[in-house]
Order: structure tokens, then sequence, then C-alpha cells
């Protein structure tokens, strides 16, 4: 195991180049000039070309690529062509932000969802299962900028118990993770409810049972977890998405967020700070699948990678 | 101790050939599918919601003449009524008519998307979780590289290298979802290769294109059910039409939240339904509520369970 972690660690060298290299020459295909949205509307030629000589863009573009992996290896993003701030500064600043909505929208997710899913995989076809099953189509049906309008409407405007927008204390992350999670939740509770119900009818259960084990034991030490494998695997794939994709919920609640930044620096065509943005994304998405990977391998022990 | 396992499985069979009230069901595993289905109540209900969506876009001119898109000033916002029964648009269109409408789109886009992430993920997974080793860790390695893009970012990239348009949109979001697709597959292939079935399968020489196929293919099927992409992606045409209305009028919110809930609540509604009926079995827990699940997904799981996984 120390062998494959180690190789996986070493992998993100490979990894990370392919990302830039991919996303270095996908960018230049985008229509849109950087230069000419700088410049704005009223620019004359001469001033866009200015601009696109300070920004490199006049040159060819394996020699634009290999300028940028040369400040690359000493971990240099560039600036921003927008801000003319450091890349690294915006994202250093933004990041906890993302971190925190999302390490509070999964908890929450996984603590509601699992639990229901479990419960209305015991009890098929009950009250409780259908309540568990309408409320999961509610949230995955609701659209998360709707939702979250509703919850800014009736809890900041008309109860004023949560603050509308914005960070800076704990009640500011409520409404937001309560958007991001009403989806994962829904998610997750028939994730669990589906491979629970499978694992609930299957031999080992059965067997566990004429034990005479109790029906707790059964179920949490028995079905759980060996239900646990896809319920990871989603949990893994939206805290990744998350961590890159909640640019409604963070325009909703006006959190200062990556996914906010990434979405303004594509549509400014700001090319070093979407390919910094998307770099740490990288980084983020290989470090979370690792985890995942390395946690298969703890609820599972038969699962080897050597 | 063998013969007495071969005989409970040979009970076993004869009991699930019979229904509760006694009557033979057919051997032929399609009847028998269509005899469970009947009696899972919301298999049907799913059943009949998907058809309703699926006949109502089929027949969308017949339902609605004329183009849904033309304008009609004089009857804008207005409160849902009999003859409109979502009301009205800001500019006078008909709620129900665009959504139905819409839905075209979607459910195509919604086909099609989920098309692609199946033809492309299922196999790549299943190769990347049976084999493992250096081709686990080169297809994973890509799906680290692919899942680090935005949907949105590889979408836009996509359309500008194919340009725009229905198939294009397909191609593009459906490439974006295989590596989800990829990562869930793999996840339940990893554990099911260990099972004693397939080692047994190994071991009488069984190829292992038949065993990635029979063995793990239909068992990883119950816990790797794709996720519910079909809803959420037809949705989406919905979305930009309703966040349109959003930001413009507020006063349309209830009509833009009819609009968009009854646009979700259909397609989200009757996919899970029918996925249900598709993907679950309780066999044990509750005896009449399989759909097609067993039939369909472990079909030849009788015959090697007389002998292998029972005991």
């Amino acid at each position: 195991m120390h062998n494959y972690l180690i190789k996986r660690l070493l992998s993100t060298v490979p990894v990370l180049i392919g990302i830039s290299l991919l996303l270095f020459f996908m960018l230049r295909m985008l229509p849109g000039d950087p230069a000419q949205v700088l410049a704005g509307q009223m620019a004359t030629p001469q001033e866009i070309e200015n601009i696109r000589h300070q920004l490199g863009l006049d040159r060819p573009i394996y020699e634009q690529y290999a300028v940028y992996m040369s400040h690359l290896v000493r971990l240099d993003l560039g600036r921003s062509a927008r801000t003319q701030n450091p890349v690294i500064d915006e994202i250093w600043a933004r990041l906890p932000n993302t971190l925190l909505l999302t390490v509070v929208a999964i908890t929450l997710a996984c603590l509601f969802g699992i639990p229901a899913g479990i419960i209305s995989a015991v009890r098929p076809y009950s009250w409780i299962d259908y309540l568990v099953t309408i409320s999961a189509l509610f949230g995955m049906s609701m659209p998360v900028f709707w939702l979250g309008l509703m919850l800014v409407v009736v809890f900041a405007v008309i109860l004023q118990w949560l603050p509308a927008g914005g960070t800076g204390s704990w009640q500011h992350v409520i409404l937001p993770s309560v958007t991001l999670a009403s989806f994962v939740v829904a998610f997750i509770a028939r994730m669990t409810r589906s491979t629970m119900l499978e694992t609930l009818s299957q031999d080992f259960t059965t067997t566990a049972r004429s034990k005479g084990l109790t029906e707790k034991v059964v179920i949490v030490k028995h079905a759980l977890k060996n239900a646990l494998i896809p319920i990871i695997t989603v949990v893994g794939l939206q805290f990744g998405f998350l961590l890159g994709g909640a640019v409604l919920t963070e325009t909703v609640f006006a959190w200062p967020g990556l996914g906010r930044l990434l979405y303004d620096s594509i549509s400014a065509r700001d090319y070093p700070m979407i390919q910094g943005t998307i770099l740490i994304f990288g980084l983020l998405y290989i470090f979370v699948n690792l985890v995942v990977d390395l946690i298969y391998a703890f609820v599972d022990p038969r699962i080897r990678y050597d | 101790m063998l013969s007495w396992t071969r005989e409970s499985a040979m009970t076993e069979i004869k009991e699930d050939n019979v229904c509760r009230t006694g009557e033979w069901v057919p051997e032929n595993r399609l009847s028998r599918s269509w005899a469970k289905l009947k009696r899972n109540k919301a298999a049907l209900v799913g059943g009949v919601l998907l058809l309703a969506y699926v006949l109502s876009a089929f027949f969308a001119p017949l339902l609605f003449p004329g183009n849904p898109s033309a304008p009609n000033l004089i009857n804008s916002l207005e409160t849902p009524t009999l003859k409109e029964p979502l009301g009205t648009d800001e500019l006078g269109r008909s709620i129900l008519g665009r959504i139905i409408y819409g839905s075209r789109i979607s459910l195509l886009i919604a086909v099609g998307v989920v098309s692609v992430g199946i033809i492309l993920g299922i196999p790549l997974g299943l190769v990347s979780g049976y084999y493992g080793g250096k081709i686990d860790f080169a297809i994973q390695r890509v799906t680290d590289t692919m899942l680090a893009f935005p949907g949105f970012l590889l979408a836009l990239a996509l359309v500008a290298v194919l340009g725009v348009g229905l198939k294009n949109t397909v191609i593009s979001i459906g490439i974006s979802m295989v590596p989800m697709y990829i990562r869930l597959v793999r996840g339940c292939v990893l554990s099911v290769r260990e099972e004693d079935y397939v080692e047994a399968a190994r071991a009488v020489g069984t190829r292992d294109l038949i065993i990635l196929v029979r063995h793990i293919l239909f068992w990883a099927s119950g816990c790797s059910r794709p996720p519910p992409n079909g809803g959420r992606c037809s949705v989406r045409p919905g979305l930009t039409c309703s966040m349109h209305h959003m930001w413009r009028l507020f006063p349309a919110l209830p009509s833009f939240w009819q609009c968009s809930v009854s646009t979700c609540w259909v397609t989200a509604c009757a996919m899970p339904w029918t996925r249900d009926s598709k993907y679950e079995c309780t066999p044990k827990t509750a005896p009449g509520n399989q759909g097609l699940a067993r039939p369909l997904s472990h079909p030849g799981r009788r015959c090697q369970g007389g002998g292998w996984d029972r005991f």
C-alpha cells in the first residue's frame, strides 16, 4: 500500500502537466479575444495590439506555453489579466471560503442522507420510505438558485434570523450550505437506499440474522458496511463538484468562492486566472480521489491496489 | 451438504415461479418481468408518468398547435386558468405549451447524454476496476484530469470546436459526464471482482470478456446505477428560461415557479421511479415489490447460486 501511495503522489505531476497542456490549448480555441475584452468596445486596433503584446498573446502558442511552464515550475501562476493581482493571492483568498462551504454542505448531506437512506431501505414502501423518496425528489428537482432565493426570503427577509449573504460569522454559512446540501442529500439518500436494499437481501444478511445478531448490528455492520462503496464514490464525486461548481449558490449568497472567480475569469477570458484556478481544482480532485480510493481499501479489505 | 444445498435451491426456484396468489408465471423471462412489474405499484406509476411525458413530447404539435415562441402581449403574465393551466409568461406565451415543447429537446438531450456517458464510461470503468494495475492507473489519471475541468468550460470548449447544435450539446455534456460513470462503475467492480463466483469463473477458464459482462457487469449494475442525470440534464434548458424570468420579473415568480418546478418535477419524478423498478430489488424484505431487477440484472445467478454463492 505504501508503494501505491507513493506512486499516486508522484503521478500528480504528470496529471497536472496534462491538465495544463489540455487547458492551455483549449482556452485558446475558445471564441473571444482577451485583449479585446480588456480594451473594451471603443478601443482602437493599436490599443488592442498593445494589450496583446503586454499579455504575450502575440507570440506563437508553443512559446506562450513554454513561458507559462517555466513560470509554473517556480510555482508562479502569473498575474490576472483583469485585476493585475498575482493569481495565487486571489485563489488563496477564496480557497478557505470554498472549502468551508463544501465541507459543511457535504457533512450535512451525509448526516441526513445516509440515515434517511438506511431507514427507507429497512422499511421499504412504508410511509417513511415514501416521505424520504418524495423529499429526495424535491431536493433533486429544485433549482439551487431558486431554493437559495426562497431561503433568503424566508429566513433573512421575513424571519430575519440569518444574514442574506456575505461571509464573516458561522451564521453566514448556514443558508448557502443548506442550499448546496439539498441536492447532495437527496442523491446520497437515494444511493444509500438502493445499495442497502441490495445488501439487505443478500445471503450474508440472512446468515447474520440467523446467528441471532441484533437488528442494529445486522444493519450497520453487515448491510451498511457492504453498501458503502458506491456511497463513498458518490460523496467523493459530489465533494469535487462542489469545490469547483457552486457558481449559482455563490452568486445568490454573494459568497466569495472559487466557482464564482472561475466563472468571472472565463467570461473575461482571463487566461492566467482560469489556468491557475483549474490547476487548483485538479490538485483538489487528485487528492479527493486518492482519499476515496484509500477509503475503499479500508472499508473493503479485499480491495488491494498493489 | 451439497445435495441439500441443491435441493434448497430447487425449492426456491419452484417458489419463485409462483405468485402470491398461487397462479403460475411463465418461464419466459420477459413475461415474468412483466408480471413482477405489474405488482409493483410504484414502478407502474413511474412508468405511466414517463409514458405521459414522452407521449406529450412526441405529440406536442397536436396538443399545442401554433408556434410556442410566438409572443402574444395582450395575454402577458396571466394567472393560471382552465385554458392556460400554468398561466402565461411576460410575452403572453403559454407556459405549459413551452414546457411541453421544451421537453422534446430535454428528452433528446437526456437520452443522448446518458447514452454517451454509458457507452464510454461503463466499459472504461469495468476494465479499470477489473484489471487493476497499470491499466487502472492510467485510466484513473485521465479521469482525474477530466474531472478537474468544470463541465461548463469543457462544454464551452467542445462547442467552440464542434460548433453549436443539439448533437454537439449532447456530445459535450455526455463527455463531461463520462468520468463520473467511470468512477462509479470502477468502485463497484473493485469489490465485486473479489467475490467467490468471479474467482470460480476464472478458475474454470472463463474468458475475461465473459466474466466482465456476465458475472461482474450484471451484478455491479445493482449498485452502480447511473446517477439521476436524466432528470438534471433535461432540466437545463428549462432552467435558462426560468432564470431569465427570475432576474427580470420578480412579480412573475409564481408563474416561474410553476414553470420550473413542474418541468423538474415531471422529469425528475418519472425517471427515478422507473429506475427504481429497474435496478432495485427487495426479494426477501418485500416479496411483491420487485420490478425488473431480479430477472433482468441477474439472469445467471440462480444457476451459479446452487453451488457457489449460497454457502
